[in-house]
């Protein structure tokens, strides 16, 4: 047996709410097999401190070390922004950190396997009857009481624990908040198990009986912490540290398109003003729309596709329900703001709202080539990058607290000139049909300059990361 | 102990800024007043509406002040972003609420003179006036997030980054309207390459810039003044907070 290795380090962390300094120089270490409460006051910095290691606040000074799987240790986090996720996190924050149209069972699997945990459905129905929450596994998070979904959350982050054979790090914000006397010896019992396991288990609670079960605990009073206890002898030194699921990315893609499916949203969001666009084009007329030019009726004619692709995408309100963004955000990192552009893009709607607007023009005397009908879904698809490129915008300004309160379409006119340079491709289509060549005077120069440009508006807007 | 380490000149901020902004008013004023009735008619041949010129007077020392704003704007965010020191943040500051007010100066005034010249009031071919409108936009879209949202570290460092975003959409503006201007030629303004401009036309318009440049630093200074002084302030009713809370 020896002292346990410090899985996580803060270094002089200093940490800024507002225009108060919550935490002012802190040195901390978090050891293996290791169960640490964070106790103070309201508003005494406990969640902060807890978030900041698990990379959701930046750090004003100093900075955070975290385990690699070879038991070295690199920079997950400085004063100069986040750096990388943690390995072998699970969180659960005080808020959840889900969205209410996700189901019981589907989040338990989904949070397991983000953290790195392959979990059997026996395994799972076993752990849910042990909670009791069996009874509601098909259910949405948005019928459950505060108790359950309490539960719910905290357990999203034990199971990865749990359930893996090789240890990580479990952080619990208030965990036994909303629980009866039952779920808080559960949580108890699961806590020291993970203990047992090699796992590093810090809590921010005002619980005294969670506090009893932990080898240190650390009050933070005046932003300064004092520490009492000492870090356990263990003997997990060579143990494997649980890793990352690197497909979190294409788990959260997965994540991102089940909520639409169950709450298609973002679609009707995007279809009901490009409905009335097209409806609108009706009303004016399509000899008249015909009668000013092909230029005119491809501007028509893309202008309802173009209109859905810079609605708010539904997304951001999904990542701000229960602050299941800042769960994403724990264990994606960087990555998350580009995965979010894309999936939170309108992919589907560009193709039938451009077709159901040709129709509509098309009943009027439009001379266009007769072939062009088989070839404007190009134009349309390209739509798709401006889409990407006008999320990735309204992801830009979406860390703001406020968010009804800011105005990312102050910064859409820039998607302009790509709308336009399609509109441009299209009526070259109408005129002439499609042309494979290459230039700027085609049609395909055209839409592949619009796709360049809306791609390198994309890259801007979520390369510059905000913290 | 902070004022006696100033010059003489430098202990009243505020009466320098606000002498520059008299100074500088007075000046846009009279160069305005010189255009419209001392600059001579240009040549009608020329011009769809000569007339109508007469309003560069104030359009081109509003650009040019606009300009300077954006560029203390960049620095601001670019400053906050590396280094998150507050003489960054009130740059960004005074950045986005200079570059909003002569921005607006900007992108009005064009297209008026735009409807009268060109027969429309906007050209998406126009490089610097779509530029203008964009910055414009960002620093607007900035003012607006600093007054509704909380004033802290997460906040200005997407304020930062929409500062730093907004600066990388002018290369990107500047390729797409040259591209975009090659299949829509933006209206050409037939110039005479022997005649210049006229020695009253560049006085007036000379006039125009120093004096536009005078009202940027006395506002610039104003602003800065008034923020520093704001965080002072916040500082001091936090200690009283705290007071409060404690008895």
């Amino acid at each position: 047996m020896h002292v346990a290795r410090a899985l996580i380090r803060m270094v002089g962390g200093t940490v800024r709410r507002g225009s108060k300094t919550v935490l002012r120089e802190l040195d901390l270490r978090i050891h293996e097999s290791e169960v640490v409460c964070i106790v103070g006051d309201n508003g005494s910095g406990k969640s902060t401190l807890l978030e900041t290691l698990a990379g959701l606040h930046p750090l004003r000074e100093g900075e955070i070390m975290g385990p690699t799987l070879d038991g070295n240790q690199i920079v997950v986090a400085d004063s100069e922004g986040r750096r990388t996720p943690l390995q072998g996190l699970s969180i659960a924050l005080q808020s959840d950190g889900a969205c209410l149209d996700e189901t019981v069972i589907g989040r338990l699997k989904m949070a397991s396997l983000v953290a790195g945990t392959e979990i059997n459905d026996e395994d799972l129905k076993q752990i849910m009857a042990e909670w009791s929450i069996h009874h509601r596994s098909g259910d949405r998070l948005a019928t459950l009481s505060n108790g359950l979904r309490r539960r719910v959350s905290v357990l999203s982050a034990l199971i990865p624990a749990l359930k893996s054979e090789n240890h990580g790090i479990v952080m619990l914000d208030e965990p036994s908040e909303g629980m009866d006397e039952t779920s808080q010896q559960l949580l108890r019992s699961a806590i020291q198990n993970l203990r047992s396991l090699g796992n590093s288990v810090v809590i921010a609670t005002h619980d005294q009986s969670l506090v009893n079960v932990a080898d240190r605990v650390i009050r933070i009073q005046d932003q300064t912490i004092s520490v009492t206890g000492e870090p356990p002898e263990s003997d997990f030194g060579g143990s494997l540290f649980r890793r990352h699921n690197n497909d979190a990315v294409s788990e959260f893609c997965r994540w991102g398109v089940s909520l639409e499916w169950k709450n298609p949203i973002d679609t009707i969001h995007r279809l009901v003003p490009s409905i009335i666009a097209i409806l609108l084009i009706g009303s004016v007329g399509a000899d008249f729309i015909a009668s000013d030019g092909l230029f005119s009726a491809s501007f028509y004619l893309l202008l309802p596709a173009f209109i859905s692709a810079m609605v708010r995408p539904a997304l951001i309100d999904r990542l701000n329900e229960g602050r299941s963004g800042d769960w994403w955000r724990a264990h994606m990192g960087r990555s998350m703001r580009p995965a979010a552009s894309i999936v939170g893009s309108s992919w589907l709607l560009p193709l039938p709202l451009t077709y159901f607007a040709f129709i509509i023009i098309s009943i009027g005397t439009l001379d266009a080539d007769p072939n062009a009908k088989f070839w404007i879904w190009l134009p349309a698809l390209a739509i798709i990058d401006i889409s990407v490129a006008a999320t990735g915008i309204h992801l830009l300004v979406s860390g703001l607290r406020r968010r009804g309160a800011v105005a990312a379409s102050l910064m859409m006119a820039v998607m302009v000139w790509p709308f336009l340079m399609l509109v441009d491709a299209t009526s070259l289509i109408l005129q002439d049909g499609m042309s494979a060549k290459l230039g700027f005077d085609t049609p395909l120069g055209l839409i592949i300059t619009s796709s360049i440009i809306s791609v390198c508006i994309w890259a801007s807007s979520v390369l510059i990361p905000s913290d | 102990m902070h004022d006696d380490l100033l010059g003489p000149s430098m202990r009243h901020p505020r009466s320098m800024a606000i002498a520059s902004i008299a100074l500088g008013s007075i000046g846009v004023i009279i160069s305005a007043v010189l255009g419209v009735f001392l600059a001579p008619d240009v040549n009608p041949s020329q011009w769809r509406a000569p007339e109508a010129y007469r309003i560069i007077f104030l359009h081109v020392p509003f650009a040019w002040t606009s300009f300077l704003a954006f560029t203390v704007l960049f620095f601001g965010s670019l400053g906050w972003y590396l280094r998150r020191s507050e003489s960054s943040w009130r740059l960004v500051q005074t950045g986005s609420d200079l570059g909003l007010l002569f921005g607006f100066g900007v992108i009005t005034s064009g297209p008026i003179w735009g409807m009268a010249e060109w027969g429309v009031p906007w050209d998406w071919a126009d490089l610097r006036l779509n530029t203008f409108a964009l910055l414009t936009a960002v620093a607007l879209f900035i003012v607006m997030a600093r007054r509704s949202q909380f004033d802290d570290d997460t906040t200005r460092d997407t304020i930062a980054s929409v500062g730093l975003f907004g600066f990388m959409l002018v290369p990107i503006t500047a390729v797409a309207t040259t591209l975009y201007q090659k299949r829509h030629p933006g209206i050409v303004i037939v110039e005479s390459e022997n005649s210049g401009l006229d020695p009253v036309i560049r006085t007036i318009l000379l006039s125009g810039f120093i004096s536009m440049t005078f009202l940027f630093i006395g506002f610039a200074m104003l602003s800065n003044d008034l923020y520093a002084k704001e965080a002072d302030l916040e500082k001091e009713l936090k200690k009283l907070d705290l007071a409060e809370e404690v008895s």
